[in-house]
């Protein structure tokens, strides 16, 4: 009976959270918005107004859309994140796991990273430029030290906060350090690199897309920058949007891993 | 001896029925429950977990509202199907985790009811408070915040808040779960000096028997969901009451005649699969 | 555990004796422990792994970057050659104007999303209505907004701030709602039971309840504000110290770009831990909490 109960109510949960008030309370303000918006760029209010009207977007994005430079910006924008993001965690992963797990190395490490991190990962880009041969290795660096300090200090967070009676409990059944590395550490760290990633891959797509805009001649923040430059302001609007779409693809993927790798954080 | 001389706090609940979630998961939590509690009377509330307790407290506190049946106190009904109880000041919540605000300091906490409803002014207030914490033993904490304090400090403190209010009923929901031994046998002795000094009712609900006995004039016992009154034992051991009491044999029979009691619908809990609900 | 008892008031004073001689005895400590030196020693390590790649062995490549001598000379000295200096009051007008353009944006970001986060989080209704759109925007990361900001503001110092405001605006007000639906229920059952009106419930449970999500927000923000700030003024700024980093660039004058750098992470970390301060300050419950 306590069965059937719960399918009732999972099921009538599922009913209610699509069709209940809050949700046709959100699509008539969003519907509303739109409106609104349509409205302002017409009638040419101050400041909101000159924001290209929906109905500009709309007509822009129908042939936009069928120009190869379009989506290969899409493309260029996602391998740098991807790049750059992969970077941070091949770099930043042994780096927190080294700093947590040895005093030596934190008190070393420790003061470089206060002192660098506070740093906007944007102010790196002349330097970057300066430094690297090519524009793309100079774009990838940036993008990396954008995800790189969230990594590490997440991991090392991690690490620190692991319950010292999981060790001690390891160790009273003969575990090696080994052992205790793999077994332990290394999965009680997962949830915390699992957070710093996800906050790692929106911190990603910020710096890519300002670092394109500024230092770059490709890619979705190119194609949004050069649209203000040209006068083409509708498509202004449809690279933002595009920019969001790809940051939520990436943090739907990052989050859809994480729930993956740590299957035990899930609530019963 | 139950009626402690007050004259306000009588609680009559009348053929009460709850069910949570009536299209959906259809809970029956109570079925038809009646129970009357006399003005001053110490009622203690017994029965296995997920019974049903809590959303009886919850519905004379006026958390949520009732399917059927009728909750009145001192003649007035305040919760029918129709409308639930306001929360207010003349039925106060001791929770079961506790809910004294931590960005308050003791005294900030123990003034806010008479402050909020405009009774006295802070000052007068803090004078009240100030009396009350010194007749519980708490005046070196006033300027505490509630995370600098102890559990057993926490529940004196949550007790204090409540009487510093000019409050019909105290509803008491487990208070002493989770608390060894010790602290709570010193806990009980509070709470029974403050019953004797303050003649309130008191509704308290708890796992513990011998709590129940202790410190209860009488115990009620509920069924396994869906919550029912299955039987109702008058406590007729004399107050003031102390430890000697635990050594009694009175003491002993009621603790037998409850567990018998409570044990049987335990055990239906138990063979109905219950989860363990807090 | 201790039978409860009431503590007498001169345990207070007793206890504050005792945190500050353990404070002493743990600096003590500190001291005579390896880790001090540690600290120092990777900070010059990481100081003389530069000078050495950069102007000692001049390694390929990074010998086009300034090295830690030249730009330490340029920043001390009276008459630098890129005109960048501690006594050059040029200096200090683009700090200035980069801390401005900070101040009112956070300011702003402050006053209007901190009531409005609160309000989402007491009021269904309202959150319903504007959640969604805040949802619908959040996704867009906030230096997609420069062009299209320069494009609605008459004046570039108005984009730059509104810029640097967005970001603010929105980590400022997610946090605060957080926040609010942080707050256990049972605060507010208790409130209830003590006859609480609407507002005493507000100000006296949503607010304070809040609180320590509202600093976590405001450090975020501060630290985003940082973050669009260097952004918009390299795209669009005239004064500021992102705008000095990448004019430097175009100028070739790459000292007065390391100098710039060090002093954005110096205000930015400052203006952090500033925050800390004052929600320390605010929150005497929370910060005696790790103090048994
Ligand atoms: N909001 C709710 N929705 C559905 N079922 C509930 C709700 N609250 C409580 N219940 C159910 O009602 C029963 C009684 O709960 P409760 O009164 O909390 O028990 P207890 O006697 O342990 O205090 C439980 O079986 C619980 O699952
Ligand atoms: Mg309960």
């Amino acid at each position: 009976m306590s069965g059937r109960n719960k399918n009732s109510n999972s099921l009538g949960k599922l009913g209610k959270s699509i069709f209940n008030i809050s949700f046709y309370r959100g699509v008539v303000a969003i519907i509303a918005s739109l409106i609104f918006w349509e409205f302002a760029a017409r009638v040419h209010l101050p400041v909101i107004g000159m924001i290209p009207a929906p109905s500009a977007v709309a007509g822009s994005l129908s042939s936009l859309i069928f120009t190869g430079y379009y989506w290969e910006s899409w493309y260029v924008s996602f391998e740098r994140v991807f790049s750059g993001f992969v970077m941070a965690q091949i770099i930043g992963i042994p780096v927190g796991l080294l700093m947590g797990m040895s005093r030596k190395f934190r008190d070393l490490g420790f003061p470089i990273l206060e002192v660098l991190r506070p740093i906007p990962p944007l102010a790196w880009v002349p330097a970057s430029v300066i430094f690297w041969p090519t524009p793309q290795m100079s774009m990838v660096f940036v993008t990396f030290l954008g995800a790189f300090f969230t990594t590490v200090l997440n991991i090392l967070g991690g690490v620190s906060n692991i319950d010292i009676r999981y060790i001690r409990s390891a160790r009273s059944f003969g575990a090696s350090n080994k052992d205790i590395f793999w077994r332990i550490v290394l999965p009680a760290t997962l949830p915390s690199l699992c957070t710093g990633m996800t906050v790692g891959m929106g911190i990603t797509w910020e710096v890519v897309v300002a670092a394109e805009m500024i230092a770059s001649r490709s890619g979705l923040g190119f194609l949004t920058w050069r649209s203000y430059v040209a006068g083409d302001y509708p498509v202004i609007v449809i690279g933002m949007i595009s920019i969001g779409i790809a940051g939520y693809i990436s943090s739907s993927i990052i989050r859809l891993l994480s729930g993956r790798a740590t299957p035990w954080l899930k609530i019963i | 001896m139950s009626n402690n001389g007050s004259t306000v706090g009588s609680v009559s609940i009348r053929n009460v029925t709850k069910i949570f979630d009536p299209e959906g998961a259809h809970v029956l939590a109570l079925d038809n429950c009646s129970l009357e509690i006399p003005a001053g009377e110490f009622c203690v509330i017994v029965g296995p977990s997920g019974c049903g307790k809590t959303t009886l407290l919850n519905a004379i506190a006026g958390f949520h509202g009732i399917s059927s049946g009728e909750i009145s106190l001192d003649g007035v009904p305040i919760c029918t199907p129709e409308k639930m109880a306001e929360p207010g000041a003349d039925r106060i919540v001791v929770f079961q985790n506790g809910a004294l605000f931590p960005w308050y300091t003791v005294m900030e906490n123990v003034i806010y009811g008479p402050v909020v409803q405009g009774k006295m002014t802070e000052a007068e207030a803090r004078q009240a408070a100030g009396k009350i914490l010194g007749e519980m033993g708490l005046q070196g904490i006033a300027n505490c915040y509630i995370n600098e304090i102890s559990s057993g400090m926490r529940r004196r403190v949550e007790i204090a808040r409540a009487m510093v209010n000019d409050l019909k009923i105290l509803l008491m929901d487990e208070p002493y779960r989770a608390m060894d031994a010790l602290t709570k046998s010193v806990m009980h002795k509070h709470l029974l000096d403050v019953y004797d000094r303050a003649h309130k009712t008191i509704f308290f609900i708890t796992h513990d028997l011998e709590e129940a006995i202790y410190l209860g004039s009488r115990v009620v016992v509920m069924t396994t969901r869906p919550g029912r009154i299955k039987k109702v034992i008058d406590v007729d051991i004399p107050r003031p009451r102390d430890l000697q009491v635990l050594a009694s044999e009175r003491y002993r029979e009621l603790k037998m005649e409850v567990l018998e009691a409570v044990q049987e619908e335990a055990r239906k809990a138990f063979e109905a699969g219950e989860r363990e609900f807090a | 555990m201790q039978i409860p008892s009431a503590k007498p008031k001169g345990d207070a004073v007793l206890a504050e004796i005792t945190n500050f001689e353990a404070m002493a005895f743990r600096l003590k400590q500190w001291i005579k422990s390896p880790r001090p030196y540690l600290m120092v020693a990777g900070l010059l390590l990481f100081l003389a792994v530069w000078y050495m790649t950069t102007e000692l062995f001049k390694l390929p490549r990074f010998e086009k970057l300034p090295g830690p001598v030249a730009v330490i000379r340029e920043w001390l000295s009276e008459d630098p050659s890129y005109g960048i200096s501690i006594y050059v009051s040029e200096y200090y007008l683009h700090i200035i104007k980069s801390m401005m353009r900070v101040f009112e944006a956070f300011g702003l970001a402050t006053l209007l999303g901190v009531p409005l986060g609160l309000f989402m989080g007491w009021k269904k209704v309202f959150r319903d209505y504007t959640f969604p759109i805040d949802e619908t925007l959040r996704p867009i990361p906030m230096l997609a907004w420069v062009p299209l900001a320069i494009l609605m503001w008459p004046a570039r110092e108005a984009a730059i701030v509104y810029l640097t405001f967005l970001a603010a605006f929105f980590a400022t007000t997610l946090n605060t709602l957080l926040g609010v639906e942080s707050i256990d229920e049972v605060y507010f059952r208790a409130a209830r039971c003590l006859g609480s009106k609407p507002r005493h419930i507000f100000f006296r449970v949503v607010v304070p309840g809040a609180l320590p999500y509202i600093f976590t927000g405001l450090q975020i923000s501060m630290g985003v504000a940082w973050f669009s700030l260097v952004a918009g003024e390299m795209l669009a700024g005239e004064y500021g110290l992102g705008y000095l980093i990448w004019n430097s660039f175009v100028m070739v004058q790459y000292p007065i770009i390391v100098i710039a750098m060090v002093t954005l992470g110096f205000i930015g970390w400052a203006s952090s831990a500033a925050i800390r301060f004052v929600g320390a300050l605010l929150m005497k419950w929370k910060v005696r909490e790790v103090s048994p």
